[in-house]
């Protein structure tokens, strides 16, 4: 069984009459990507600013590497590194120093601290830009900074909260790439994120929080499972008649059909020959359709399905 | 050390912060000293031309009228006065109005003497605070010694003084603005980096320390700027002896030390709240401390004189008058005890909401 890098048990945090965290429990083991997914408000930076001795709550227990953590507890913060969601560099240091101040936090050998500086950077795609002051840095550039400011050390546990927000997708797919690259060389990542994509993409593990509880938790596949709807299947097309609409309904395993301007989605219960039967039926009405596409149920989908709002609302 | 130096760069390029505190005094020295430079000594103190109106009333004040013609001796060194003797105030009416004259003197029987003028500037005030002294003395009972009189009122030069020791003096407070600004880079609910910090594997007196090294040393800088300025370029005499005073001003960098560690902690507001803060606390400080006109100084000593016992810029602004006139004696140590009083008491009451303080939102 895999070590436990953190607990949580039973924590609790209010603001006034706000509950933000409501009796939250969970694990994530060694090595793993844990991803923390749901709305904004939805209680994930409370969770991580409470896991971090940031913020008090008013009940629970945290455990980190196996000892209770608290703000004193530089044994553990030595193996953590975090990265908020707000960007926290200095605008009067370059980018190099920037990122060689947080990690002289941890790392005192002048030496080591320039090497793990240089591996940041490059981690991150920042070797080019040593020398800027971040504001001469394009936002998804600045957010690459903030990555490497937190990672700087090699810790052995790294908080990513909302790493990607608002950032173009060539630095998207950097940060993917270099989380995905933590994750090899052996650190336990803990993923806040309202973007679904993100999550299946590099979690392991799952945790849907909503109004500070855990709606539902597990891998990527047994929370799709979780949802009625195992199949969509989307129809683009100009001008649909009503009666076919109708057919369609009568189709075995079909939960609802959904239409839009120029397309209409099937929604099936069951994945078995869904779209060979739809295509036959749309030749058998001689239907004309630019395009026709089957899609397995998003994590989006399982939380409308538990909750009745979007993830992104 | 490589904190300390990144700490120093930050603080270094914050343009706004080194202005207020670093170039900001150094242009205010500037304009008194294009103001005062005709002052330089006693002997420059040209009396004020005044009037007084004689007739019968006269006799009722006795005392009053020898005071006046006590300062009026044009012999005397403590001549503060030309006075001129006339029997009807329309006669001099004209003369204050072309400014010939500053003030009139009138004597009635149901009333002190009063004292007429027309424009406010430094005559007028000196002036003003004679008049004032003298009718507290006699109410008092008080013997008046001329040479007492044309020594507190009269500009002389350690009277002018007294606005650069009190520009020294806000110099040194606003430097609480740096360690302000230090320190909230450092707390998790002030600065997105305070976060990081916060959760970083460094202990927070590791931090505070060197929030406080870096601070005071950005303050002594520009205090020596100023000082250097003052001194050298300006030509500004201070007299004394220069490593008590350079010693005493980094004592009262202390004050301006810990005052920004409490405003910093003590203070939930934003950081140009804080500045505002600093700056109002500031400079009504040195306004009562006499750097917008000495009078003020006296005005606030006489009649309500606790505001500036408690008052930072006036402590150190009294420090440096009495280390530059009379040496390191009781009333020079008295203001480096209250100095480091005050700082004490600043930095305990921050260094105790510091360590317990834990946070309820960010």
């Amino acid at each position: 069984m895999a070590e436990k890098v953190i607990e949580v048990k039973n924590l609790t945090k209010k603001y006034k009459e706000l509950t933000a965290i409501d009796n939250l429990s969970f694990d994530v083991k060694k090595g793993e990507i844990l991803g923390l997914l749901g709305p904004n408000g939805s209680g994930k930076s409370t969770t991580i600013n409470s896991i971090l001795s940031l913020l008090n709550f008013n009940s629970g227990e945290i455990k980190i590497f196996g000892k209770k953590m608290t703000p004193d507890a530089l044994d553990i913060k030595r193996n953590i590194g975090v990265v908020f969601q707000d960007v926290a560099v200095f605008e009067e240091l370059t980018v190099w120093e920037n990122v060689n101040y947080f990690c002289s936090l941890y790392i005192s050998d002048k030496e080591t601290c320039a090497k793990y500086t240089e591996d940041a950077l490059k981690l991150v795609g920042l070797e080019d830009f040593k020398k800027f002051i971040p504001k001469k840095l394009s936002g998804g550039l600045l957010r690459r900074l903030n990555i490497a400011c937190g990672i700087a050390h090699k810790p052995k546990l790294i908080f990513l909260d909302e790493p990607t927000v608002a950032v173009d997708p060539q630095s998207r797919n950097n940060i993917l790439d270099g989380i995905k690259k933590l994750r090899k060389d052996g650190a336990t990542i803990v993923y806040t994120t309202h973007y679904m994509e993100e999550v299946e993409i590099l979690c392991d593990r799952i945790i849907i929080l909503d109004h500070g509880k855990i709606i539902a938790s597990g891998t990527n596949d047994s929370l799709k499972d979780l949802a009625k709807i195992k199949e969509k299947i989307t129809i683009e097309s100009k001008d649909f008649p009503t009666k076919t609409k109708a057919e369609i309904m009568k189709l075995k395993d079909v939960l609802d059909v959904k239409c839009e301007d120029n397309s209409i989605t099937v929604l099936y219960r069951d994945t078995k020959k869904n779209l060979a039967e739809l295509v036959n039926l749309l030749e058998k009405n001689r239907i004309n359709y630019s395009k026709i596409y089957s899609e397995r149920p998003t994590l989006n989908d399982v939380f409308l399905e538990l909750t009745g709002k979007d993830l992104r609302d | 050390m490589r904190r300390l130096w990144y700490n120093l760069k930050i603080t270094f390029k914050n343009k706004e912060l080194i202005f207020w505190t670093f170039a900001f005094p150094i242009i205010l020295g500037t304009f008194f000293y294009m103001a005062f430079s005709g002052i330089k000594t006693a002997q420059d103190f040209e009396p004020i031309k005044i009037a007084v109106v004689e007739n019968e009333k006269n006799q009722l004040y006795p005392v009053y009228h020898q005071i006046i013609d006590g300062l009026s001796e044009p012999e005397s060194e403590n001549r503060v006065f030309e006075t001129k003797y006339v029997k009807n105030q329309d006669e001099v009416t004209a003369e204050l109005d072309e400014k010939k004259i500053e003030g009139i003197i009138t004597f009635s029987d149901n009333d002190f003497p009063k004292l007429t003028i027309k424009e406010s500037g430094m005559n007028q005030t000196i002036l003003q605070n004679v008049f004032t002294e003298i009718e507290q003395s006699i109410m008092l009972g008080k013997q008046l010694e001329y040479s007492e009189i044309k020594n507190t009122y009269a500009p002389r030069y350690e009277y002018i003084m007294i606005e650069y020791f009190s520009l020294m003096a806000m110099a040194c407070l606003y430097g609480a603005m740096i360690s302000t600004k230090a320190l909230d880079k450092n707390l998790a609910n002030m600065a997105a980096s305070g976060k990081r910090i916060a959760v970083a594997a460094i202990s927070k007196a590791k931090i505070i320390v060197t929030v406080l090294v870096t601070s005071y040393i950005t303050q002594l800088i520009g205090l020596a700027l100023l000082f250097a300025y003052l001194t050298v370029i300006l030509g500004i005499d201070f007299g004394g002896d220069l490593p008590v005073i350079i010693g005493f001003t980094c004592v009262a960098a202390l004050l301006s030390l810990s005052l920004g560690i409490f405003i910093s902690v003590i203070f939930k507001v934003s950081e140009n709240t804080k500045d505002g803060i600093t700056s109002g606390f500031t400079m009504f400080g040195a306004f009562f401390a006499g750097m917008m006109g000495p009078e003020m100084k006296y005005v606030i000593d006489l009649n309500l004189p606790i505001i500036n016992k408690l008052n930072p810029t006036a402590i150190i602004t009294d420090g440096y008058y009495a280390l530059v006139n009379y040496g390191m004696n009781e009333r020079f140590w008295t203001s480096v005890i209250s100095i480091l009083i005050y700082a004490a008491v600043l930095s305990s009451v921050s260094i105790m909401v510091l360590r317990r303080q834990k946070y309820d939102n960010l």
